[in-house]
């Protein structure tokens, strides 16, 4: 067998061979390994900012924090939690996971691959480094103009924020694309569209929304630093600019990236729900549609950001009801799940654990949805604690509690290890229990009119002991978090031996070795049915426990055949060109010869990567 | 729940949980209704908003009945369906789907939307109707931290305190003079942004009188949670006697405030200030020709008490960081003495 995925057999290689061979990586694998970790520190870098955040608040009249440097956190916060985790982590996972899940050796374009997430790392390396230069973007996550501009906003701080997006932006956009490309293509034969696990549908369906909903923003955020760094007026009101022309085209990107965020959550409970009910997903093709429904619907509600903008009664209307709209396919959404679950044969793992916490707080975020879709309560929920709330029971409830039950999925796939369910459960139950005391407060200080991005606010205005619950328990959260971080590194040298199919599972990635091989599959499978490992083992439902333990040991022994598998090479290019767009970025901050020189990197680079062979002659495998 | 014998402790931890989670929704439930604090939006204090607030109701509820209803089915499927020690480790039924039920769920919530709809636009209609002709016309200009505000039909000028005659209708135009703001005072109205380069209007009748907390909701830059104001809802004869006083020029100085009337021409302050019946006619700050009679000064965020005006001629950055009162000369504490004298007296 070729060499595992590395992360078993680091030990046996120098370190400065190790860390090359991770730099060079194209295998998906790892490359899903690099997103995890990467997103998992930024995960760190935003709960702190959130902690003094909520140090600041605990009390009326705050002192630690001062104004600028508070603007600055909540900016970063928002900013990093969406870009540089919620993103980047649901990649890990489709990095990782897709290619097992249809059956293929690795995505359609491996060395665009690692420049997704080269330049990923580049975009949010470069975002950051303005805390060293203490110039952190301050203009809120979505940065509305024409508080943005030159004038409003001098130095650096929106060009750090602004560039640094458009570079996270290419990454996003070529990662989305590999995805669709792969799922279109590469699917092992007899894996019709509809024969692919609800996660893939998943996958495939944010990547479209990325590829649709990733120029709007790009559009923006060029317009502003055209603005900025050329003195053009797309924003500028005296010149004739327009300030609502950003929020439009913001919210264009800005709706469907909140399904760009949370689909992936979907997909991961989809598969965990199934798996520990024992039953298939109920409904696949209504859950498939639905998703598809919310994808479409999901660029038609943008301005309901905007109801308090004055765009008119017609125009509010219209996008209240195509935001209610929404309601129904996730609806459908939320009683298939429901109903996966009855009838089933429910083991509460600590994987099924965070699913079913998804289930709760994706519903209670889903159902303040259209309390804001009415415009007229919209027009006092409008930036509020409440809002804050909401988009917290949607973020953290529907996509983090979601990753976690993932990472305690396949966290036995990719390391070979099980995950403790001891700490598990108390991961869980702390998580649960401090992010519902967490958020559910906000929701009473916003009606209690308490605005957001406030960095201090008075004493007697009755939100003193909400704020301060909501301080103690945000603590709780991070409490939980260094309970997960435990878990995930005690588990990695003591966690118990996995095997290929440690939670009696239904799709193909648990068909393989733990860690998988660098190849996947030694021979492609082929595919008869929708969760084809459950059918191999099962049949059509109606077989034994006892027939697994007998699959599941062939298909050992198929394993040790040695197969003659062409792998592609690894490459640095992907590294180098993703290294020149960032310093094309940058320069635009320094001068502009340092941008044109990064230009000129980016496309030597680019052109030596496509001279590359893409893999050694056969003999030298 | 097994909680017999050897209970490992994370499931006294989930116990305490949920208990908390429970005490949290149960005070909430409890207090809605009931608390009454200085700037909810639950109490409201004018017709429209009571229309909003008639919205507020159903809308909850509704969405409290289906989060009881699905997750209960959750719940009962969870305690129902879980594996129990005798499990004979069989494969239960694979069940695909159901077209009867899925197409029942996907008609309950539609009909659900609809409902919210109809209520939604049924409010709408009420509270985005034209403002009654008679209507008091007052035009608000956002200003990175502070509100100017105009009464265009009765010549008067004045910032951050807006007063308003009870039960009459009182319509507002927003504007702004550098970024977005966005005028929200939570008893008496739902908010409505100020855009640069645009006019913006929302109109409401009070129907009590009192004094009114609004503040800015959109983030406008570093002073941004310090950009407050105050609304005071008033008979009709005071309002009237306010509009009166408002109109008049400054009164004239004796004594110290006479001396602080020139230090403050001859100190800068007049570069943004505007003080009518005087040669300060600056218009970057707020117009102070009647401020000692605001409750409030710097954007609603300080009592008008003697010491805090004298505290922020003195040292506005510590109170209000980053606001842009920034004076080009160090004040002595004797210039400090004399223009606090000064506004003290600009009654």
């Amino acid at each position: 067998m070729a060499t595992v995925t590395g992360v078993q057999t680091r030990e046996r290689v120098s370190a400065g061979a190790a860390i090359w061979s991770w730099v060079t990586t194209i295998d998906h694998k790892r490359i899903g390994v690099l997103y995890f970790v990467t997103s998992l520190i930024y995960f760190m870098v935003g709960g702190f900012e959130a902690l003094l955040i909520r140090l600041q608040l605990a009390t009326p009249d705050g002192q630690i924090l001062d104004t600028d440097t508070y603007n600055q956190l909540f900016t970063m916060h928002g900013t990093a939690m969406v870009f540089m985790v919620a993103m980047p982590m649901a990649a890990a996972f489709f990095n990782f996971l897709i290619p097992l899940m249809i059956g293929a050796r690795d995505v359609a374009f491996p060395r665009l691959n690692a420049f997704s997430y080269w330049t990923f790392l580049g975009g949010s390396l470069l975002m950051h480094s303005s805390f060293l230069f203490g110039q952190a973007p301050d203009g809120g996550w979505f940065g509305y103009a024409n508080l943005t501009s030159k004038e409003y906003t001098p130095g650096l701080s929106i060009d750090f924020w602004g560039l640094g997006l458009l570079v996270l932006g290419v990454a996003s956009v070529a990662a989305a694309l590999n995805f669709i490309i792969t799922i279109i293509n590469l699917r092992a034969p007899g894996m019709t569209l509809m024969r692919m696990p609800v996660f893939v549908w998943m996958t495939f369906v944010t990547s479209f929304l990325i590829i649709f909903a990733f120029p709007a923003i790009t559009v923006a955020l060029i317009f502003l630093e055209f603005d900025r760094l050329f003195g053009t007026n797309f924003y500028e009101v005296a010149e004739g600019g327009d300030p609502m022309l950003w929020q439009h085209l913001f919210w264009v990107f800005g709706h469907p990236e909140v399904y760009i965020l949370v689909l992936p959550g979907f997909g991961i409970a989809s598969e965990i729900l199934p798996t520990f009910s024992r039953k298939p997903i109920f409904g696949y093709s209504a859950m498939v549609f639905a998703a598809v429904a919310i994808a479409f619907l999901g660029f038609s509600v943008w301005a309901h950001h905007m109801f308090t903008t004055g765009m008119g009664t017609i125009a509010d209307a219209a996008f209240a009801g195509s935001t209610m709209l929404i309601a129904i396919p996730t609806g459908i959404k939320m009683f298939n799940w429901v109903a996966t679950c009855f009838g089933g044969r429910i083991r509460l793992t600590v994987p099924m654990l965070f699913a079913l916490g998804f289930l709760t707080t994706f519903l209670i975020g889903g159902l303040t949805g259209p309390m804001l879709a009415a415009v007229p309560l919209d027009l006092h929920f409008q930036d509020t604690y409440f809002v804050v709330g909401h988009f917290h029971y949607v973020l953290f409830g529907g996509l983090i509690l979601a990753l976690m039950g993932g990472v305690y999925y396949w966290y036995p796939k990719i390391t070979g290890r099980m995950m403790s369910e001891k700490i598990g459960k108390w991961h869980f139950w702390l998580m649960f229990t401090f992010m519902n005391l967490t958020f559910f407060p906000m929701h009473f200080v916003g009606v209690d009119g308490m605005p957001r991005r406030v960095g201090t606010y008075a004493a007697g205005m009755g939100w003193d002991f909400w704020n301060m619950l909501i301080s103690i328990s945000a603590f709780g959260i991070a409490l939980s978090v260094l309970v997960f971080l435990h878990n995930l590194v005690v588990s990695y040298k003591k966690g118990k031996p996995a095997g290929n199919d440690p939670w009696d599972a239904r799709t193909l990635e648990w068909a393989i070795p733990s860690p998988p091989p660098e190849h996947n599959f030694d021979e492609i499978p082929h595919i008869t049915h929708r969760d084809q490992v459950w059918y191999d083992k099962y049949g059509d439902g109606h077989g034994s426990a006892a027939e697994l333990r007998k699959t599941d040991a062939d298909a050992d022994e198929q394993a040790d055949e040695e197969h003659d598998v062409h792998m592609p090479n690894p490459s640095y290019w992907p590294l180098v060109v993703s290294a020149g767009l960032t310093i094309a970025a940058a320069g635009l901050m320094i001068h502009i010869a340092v941008a044109v020189f990064g230009v000129l990197w980016t496309v030597g680079a680019v052109y030596a990567w496509s001279l590359e062979p893409a893999s050694t002659p056969s003999e030298e495998h | 729940m097994r909680l017999t014998g050897h209970a490992p402790a994370w499931r006294l931890a989930r116990m305490a949980g949920l208990v908390a989670i429970g005490a949290v929704v149960a005070a909430f439930l409890a207090g809605c209704g009931a608390v009454d604090t200085p700037q909810t939006m639950l109490f409201p204090r004018s017709d429209n908003n009571q229309a909003i607030n008639d919205l507020y109701a159903p809308l909850t509820w509704l969405a409290v009945v289906i989060f009881i209803i699905v997750q209960g089915l959750l719940v009962y499927s969870i305690f129902r369906f879980r594996v129990r020690d005798d499990d004979d480790d069989s494969i239960p039924p694979q069940i695909h789907g159901n077209t009867r039920l899925e197409i029942v769920w996907t008609l309950a919530p539609s009909i659900v939307v609809v409902i919210m709809l109809i209520l939604t636009y049924q409010t709408m209609a009420v509270i985005e109707a034209d403002p009654p002709p008679d209507a008091l016309r007052v035009r608000v200009v956002g200003h990175q931290w502070w509100w100017e505000v105009h009464y265009p039909d009765h010549d008067v000028v004045t910032a951050n305190e807006i007063h308003i005659p009870i039960d009459r209708a009182v319509y507002f135009e927003l504007e702004s003079n550098d970024v977005i703001h966005s005028f929200w005072v939570p008893r008496l109205m739902g908010k409505r942004d100020l855009m640069p380069g645009s006019t913006n209007t929302i109109w409401f009748t009070p129907s009590e009188e009192g004094l009114y907390l609004g503040q800015c909701a959109e983030y406008c830059g570093t002073a941004h949670a310090q950009m407050r104001f105050h609304v005071v809802v008033e008979s009709e004869t005071a309002f009237n006697n306010w509009l009166e006083r408002q109109r008049e020029p400054a009164v004239e100085m004796t004594g110290d405030a006479a001396e602080g009337a020139a230090l403050f021409v001859s100190r800068a302050c007049v570069t943004c200030h505007t003080i009518r019946g005087t040669d300060a006619i600056g218009t970057i700050g707020p117009d102070l020709t009647h401020v000692a009679r605001r409750s409030y000064i710097a954007g609603g965020i300080l009592e008008n008490t003697p010491g805090n005006v004298r505290n922020w001629i003195g040292d506005s950055q510590s109170l209000k960081p980053g606001n842009l009162m920034v004076l080009p000369v160090e004040l002595s504490e004797e210039d400090i003495r004399l223009l606090t004298a000064y506004i003290l007296a600009l009654k």
